[in-house]
C-alpha cells in the first residue's frame, strides 16, 4: 500500500512539474494581451521577399492588411501599435518574427471595419526585445478560422535599428553612418554616465555632452563628438540604459580616455555595463558600416555611486 | 438540569464577587436568559477557530468550584431576577468535576489559554516561470512558504470573554500582525457542541457566512478554502459586531461588518469602510447528532450590504508625447496637451449573497468520514478574484458557486479527500470575437486530491493535488481555453 501512494505521488507531481506554460515573457516580439503558443506558425509559406499577401486567394482565412506606421523599429522599443485586418471568415490571428521566435501569439479579430468590406480589425501593442539583431526581419502572420483552420501566411518585411546610432545603416546600407561612435550600455535602471576624456583633456558627459566646446553663438562645431543622450537622468527612469558618443561627419584622431560614472543607484544594488568602441568602414560593395574596435565590460555596486563627484571608473583608452 | 450530589453549597458561589457582579451583567445582557443554559465548562468559544488544547482542557475547568470569597468589595443589591440567576449560575458550576484549583489562579478566574499552530509547506505551479509580472510581483510560485504561524490566546469568563489571534506568514514577504481580536459578552461560556445561548461579540472576527468562511485553517484538512470563498472572502475576518448563539440544535448568527475584509482588493479600505453603510451577514441552522456515530449540520447564510467604488482624483493639465509614427523623435503634432480633469466622485453600490451549507459526519469502525457542501449565489461581491465594481462596468455581475468535498480519518491517522468547486464570477460575460459577442464561461472548477498523516492533537503532513480548469488561455482560433496552472502542495502543520 505504501509503495503504491509513493508512486501515486511521484506521478502526481510529476504531472505538476510537465507541460509548464509559457508566457512568452523571453520571446523577441511580445504582445499585450495576446496569447503566446510555442511552436511553428501554422499555415502555408508565402512567397519569399517583400511584403506580400497571397496573391491568389485562398480558400482559408486570410490577412488582409497590416498597419506598422513604421517599418522602422528600434531594438527595445515598447508600447508599439500593430494593427491590421482579415477577411470575415476568420476569428483570429496570428504574429511572430521569422526565424526568431519560438512560437507565435494570437490575438481575437475585433470589430469589422465599414471602410474595408467589413474586414475585421485587429490591434496590440507590441515590444521589440532589445536582442534582436538589427537589419530587415520577416513578420509573419496568419488568419485561423473558427475552427482552428489557416490559409496562407502573409509577410511583412521590417527593420530593426540599432540602440547604437548607426544613421539607419543596418536598415538602408547606402546611408552614411557616423565616422566613429563611443557606446555604454547596461541592464539595470540606474542614472549610469558615459565619460570621455578627448586628447585635449576636455571631460565629455553627458551634462557636457559636446568633445568640442560650443562657438560664440552658442553651436557646436561641426566635426565634433556630441553624447547623444542622459538615459535614466537622477533615476527618471526612460529604459533606454543606452549612452553614446557620436562622431557623425568627421572621424576623431588622438588617444580617448573611456570612463563610466554611477552618478545614483536608483535604489539597486549594482549594474553591469559593456562599453564598446565602433568605427566606419568601407564594405566590398562600396556601402560603409560600423564596426567594433573594442569592448569592455563590468559591474558596478551601489556603494560606488558618485553622486557627480570626481571621475568615474576608468575603463580604456582608445586610439582612433 | 442534573445537579450532583457533591455540589458546592449556593451560598458559597453567592459570595464569590466575580460572580455576582457576572450576574448583574447578565440581567443587564438578557435578563435572566442565563436560566435556560446548559451547563459547561469555560472553554472555547462557540468559533471552530478556538480550539482549546488537550493539555489545556482539564485546567479549564478549574473555574468550576468557587470558594467564597471574604475580600469582595462589590456590593450586589438582591433582586429577584439576580437571584435566580445566581441559583442557577451556581448549578452551571456545579456541573462540571471539581479537580484541584491551580495554585497561581485564583479559583474562580478561568485561566488565559493559550494555543497556535504553524503550517509549513512547499508549493509548485504549473504556470510558473522565472520571469517578473510588469509591476516587478513574480510569476513564479514554486517555493517554500510559512503559510500560516498563528498563536491564539482567549480567556473565558462566565459572561465575558476575548480571544485574540496573532498571524505570521511569508506569502507575499515576512509578516506578522493581527488576524482576529474579538471581546465577547454571553449568557454562558459554552462549548463548540453546545454555544451559548446569547453572545455579543465584537471587533476583528469571522464573518459568519456559511460553514468554509468560519471554519478554521487549523481543522481545515484542504490547503485553502473553495475558490468561490476565497472570491467572496478574501480572508475569513472583517470588523464587526456579531450576535449569535443556539439552543438545542438551533444555530444563529447575525453581524453587521464594515463590509471590507481583511485581504480585499476592491478598494484600498481593507478593514476600513470607506461608506457608512454596515454589511449584514446572517447564518441560521441546525446542528444535530442523530445518534453517537453520526452528525449532521445544515444553514442558510445571507449577506446584504454595499460596495464602493472610489472614483478618481482631479488631475493637472499636462503635456503628452504620442510617438504617431514611431521614430523616437517629437515631431509637429505628437504634443498634445491634456487638460485638468475634474475628479469623479466616489459612488455605492448594492450587493448581496445567498448560501446554503450541509456537513454530514459518519463514524464507522473505519475512521471519520465527513461530506459536505455548499451553495452561493451572489450579486457584485466578488472581493478577492475578479473583482466587482458594476460603477466601472456599467451591469451588475452576477457569481455563483458551489463546492462539494468528501473527506475520510483512517484510524485517527490517515486521511484522504477529494473535493470538487466551481466558481463563475461572471455569469453574463460575453467576449469579443471577429466582431461578435459569444456568451462566454468565465468559470474556475476546481478538483482537489488529499492524502495525509496525521498524529492525533499534535501534527499532520498533508499533500494536496489541484486539478484547475479555466478559462485563461486561448486557443489558435482565438477561443477561450483552460490555462495549464495546477499545481500541488506538501504542507507540513503542528499545533503549539
Amino acid at each position: 500500500m505504501n509503495r503504491t501512494a509513493l508512486l501515486a505521488l511521484t506521478c502526481m507531481t510529476f504531472a505538476g512539474c510537465s507541460d509548464r506554460t509559457e508566457p512568452g515573457m523571453t520571446e523577441p516580439l511580445r504582445l499585450r494581451g495576446a496569447q503566446f503558443v510555442p511552436g511553428a506558425l501554422p499555415g502555408l509559406e508565402a512567397a519569399a521577399g517583400a511584403s506580400s499577401a497571397p496573391s491568389t486567394p485562398t480558400p482559408g482565412p486570410r490577412v488582409t492588411a497590416i498597419d506598422l506606421r513604421s517599418i522602422v523599429v528600434y531594438q527595445g522599443q515598447g508600447n508599439t501599435k500593430l494593427a491590421g485586418r482579415v477577411d470575415q471568415k476568420s476569428s483570429s490571428v496570428g504574429l511572430t518574427i521569422a526565424k526568431l521566435s519560438e512560437g507565435y501569439w494570437v490575438l481575437p479579430a475585433g470589430y469589422p471595419d465599414p471602410a474595408s468590406e467589413n474586414e475585421l480589425t485587429w490591434d496590440a501593442s507590441a515590444e521589440f526585445d532589445l536582442s534582436i539583431p538589427a537589419g530587415y526581419h520577416d513578420l509573419k502572420l496568419v488568419a485561423f478560422d473558427a475552427d482552428g483552420n489557416t490559409g496562407t501566411q502573409f509577410t511583412q518585411r521590417f527593420c530593426v535599428a540599432s540602440r547604437v546610432p548607426d544613421g539607419l545603416n543596418a536598415c538602408d546600407p547606402s546611408l552614411t553612418p557616423p565616422r566613429a561612435v563611443i557606446s555604454l550600455s547596461w541592464d539595470t535602471n540606474v542614472d549610469l554616465d558615459l565619460e570621455i576624456i578627448t586628447p585635449k583633456g576636455r571631460v565629455v558627459t553627458p551634462k557636457a555632452p559636446s568633445t568640442l566646446p560650443p562657438g560664440p553663438d552658442g553651436v557646436i562645431p561641426p566635426g565634433a563628438g556630441v553624447i547623444d543622450r542622459d538615459s535614466n537622468a537622477g533615476c527618471s527612469i526612460d529604459g533606454i540604459r543606452y549612452e553614446n558618443l557620436v562622431f557623425q561627419t568627421a572621424k576623431p584622431s588622438g588617444r580617448y580616455g573611456v570612463y563610466v560614472d554611477l552618478f545614483d543607484s536608483c535604489q539597486k544594488p549594482a549594474t553591469r555595463f559593456v562599453a564598446s568602441v565602433y568605427v566606419a568602414k568601407r564594405q566590398k560593395d562600396g556601402t560603409e558600416r560600423l564596426e567594433k574596435l573594442d569592448e569592455r565590460s563590468g559591474i558596478l555596486v551601489a556603494s560606488q555611486a558618485s553622486g557627480g563627484t570626481g571621475r568615474g571608473l576608468f575603463l580604456f583608452e582608445v586610439q582612433f | 438540569m442534573v445537579r450532583k450530589p457533591d455540589a458546592p453549597p449556593v451560598q458559597n458561589m453567592m459570595n464569590s464577587p466575580h460572580q455576582r457582579h457576572l450576574i448583574t451583567l447578565a440581567c443587564w445582557l438578557c435578563a435572566g436568559t442565563a436560566a435556560a443554559q446548559t451547563p459547561a465548562p469555560a472553554t472555547a468559544p462557540a468559533d471552530d477557530d478556538v480550539v482549546v488544547d488537550a493539555a489545556a482542557a482539564p485546567a479549564a475547568t478549574a473555574a468550576a468550584p468557587a470558594p467564597a470569597s471574604a475580600g469582595a468589595s462589590q456590593v450586589v443589591t438582591p433582586s429577584a431576577a439576580t437571584a435566580a440567576a445566581a441559583s442557577d449560575t451556581t448549578a452551571v458550576a456545579s456541573q462540571a468535576p471539581a479537580p484541584p484549583a491551580p495554585k497561581a489562579e485564583k479559583a474562580d478566574v478561568p485561566p488565559v489559554e493559550l494555543s497556535g499552530y504553524v503550517q509549513l509547506q512547499y508549493e509548485n505551479h504549473q504556470d510558473s516561470v522565472d520571469q517578473l509580472r510588469q509591476g516587478g510581483t513574480a510569476y513564479n510560485q514554486d517555493r517554500f512558504l510559512v503559510k500560516r504561524a498563528r498563536v491564539e490566546i482567549s480567556r473565558r469568563y462566565n459572561y465575558a470573554g476575548y480571544f485574540v489571534e496573532l498571524d505570521g506568514n511569508t506569502s507575499s514577504g515576512p509578516a506578522f500582525g493581527l488576524h482576529r481580536a474579538e471581546g465577547s459578552l454571553f449568557t454562558s461560556p459554552g462549548t463548540s457542541k453546545a454555544p451559548p445561548l446569547a453572545e455579543l461579540t465584537l471587533g476583528l472576527q469571522k464573518l459568519p457566512f456559511g460553514a468554509e468562511a468560519p471554519e478554521s485553517a487549523k481543522n481545515r484538512w484542504f490547503m485553502e478554502r473553495s475558490t468561490v470563498s476565497r472570491a467572496m472572502f478574501p480572508s475569513e475576518v472583517d470588523v464587526g459586531a456579531r450576535f449569535s448563539g443556539g439552543w438545542k440544535f438551533l444555530r444563529y448568527a447575525l453581524g453587521a461588518f464594515n463590509g471590507e475584509p481583511k485581504g480585499s482588493k476592491a478598494n484600498a479600505f481593507q478593514l476600513q469602510d470607506p461608506n457608512a453603510n454596515k454589511d449584514i451577514v446572517a447564518r441560521f441552522g441546525a446542528a444535530a447528532e442523530a445518534s453517537d456515530s453520526l452528525s449532521l449540520a445544515f444553514g442558510v447564510s445571507t449577506l446584504i450590504g454595499k460596495g464602493f467604488s472610489a472614483g478618481a482624483d482631479a488631475t493637472k493639465s499636462a503635456v503628452a508625447w504620442r510617438d504617431s509614427n514611431a521614430d523616437g523623435v517629437v515631431d509637429p503634432g505628437e504634443l498634445s496637451g491634456n487638460p485638468a480633469a475634474a475628479s469623479t466622485a466616489a459612488q455605492t453600490f448594492e450587493r448581496w449573497a445567498l448560501g446554503a451549507d450541509l456537513q454530514l459526519s459518519l463514524k464507522t469502525g473505519l475512521g471519520a468520514t465527513r461530506l459536505f457542501g455548499e451553495f452561493t449565489v451572489a450579486n457584485n461581491l466578488d472581493r478577492g478574484i475578479y473583482v466587482a465594481d458594476p460603477i466601472l462596468t456599467g451591469a451588475d455581475v452576477r457569481e455563483l458557486g458551489w463546492v462539494a468535498g468528501l473527506t475520510h480519518e483512517l484510524f485517527n491517522t490517515y486521511v484522504v479527500g477529494l473535493r470538487y468547486d466551481h466558481y463563475d464570477p461572471n455569469a453574463d460575460f460575453f467576449d469579443k470575437r471577429g466582431g461578435k459577442l459569444f456568451p462566454t464561461a468565465q468559470a474556475i472548477d476546481t478538483l482537489a486530491l488529499l492524502g495525509g498523516i496525521a498524529i492525533k492533537d499534535r501534527a499532520r503532513i498533508v499533500f494536496e493535488y489541484d486539478i484547475v480548469k479555466d478559462h485563461l488561455a486561448r486557443t489558435s482560433a482565438g477561443i477561450p481555453t483552460d490555462l495549464a496552472n495546477n499545481s500541488w502542495t506538501l504542507r507540513l502543520q503542528v499545533l503549539l
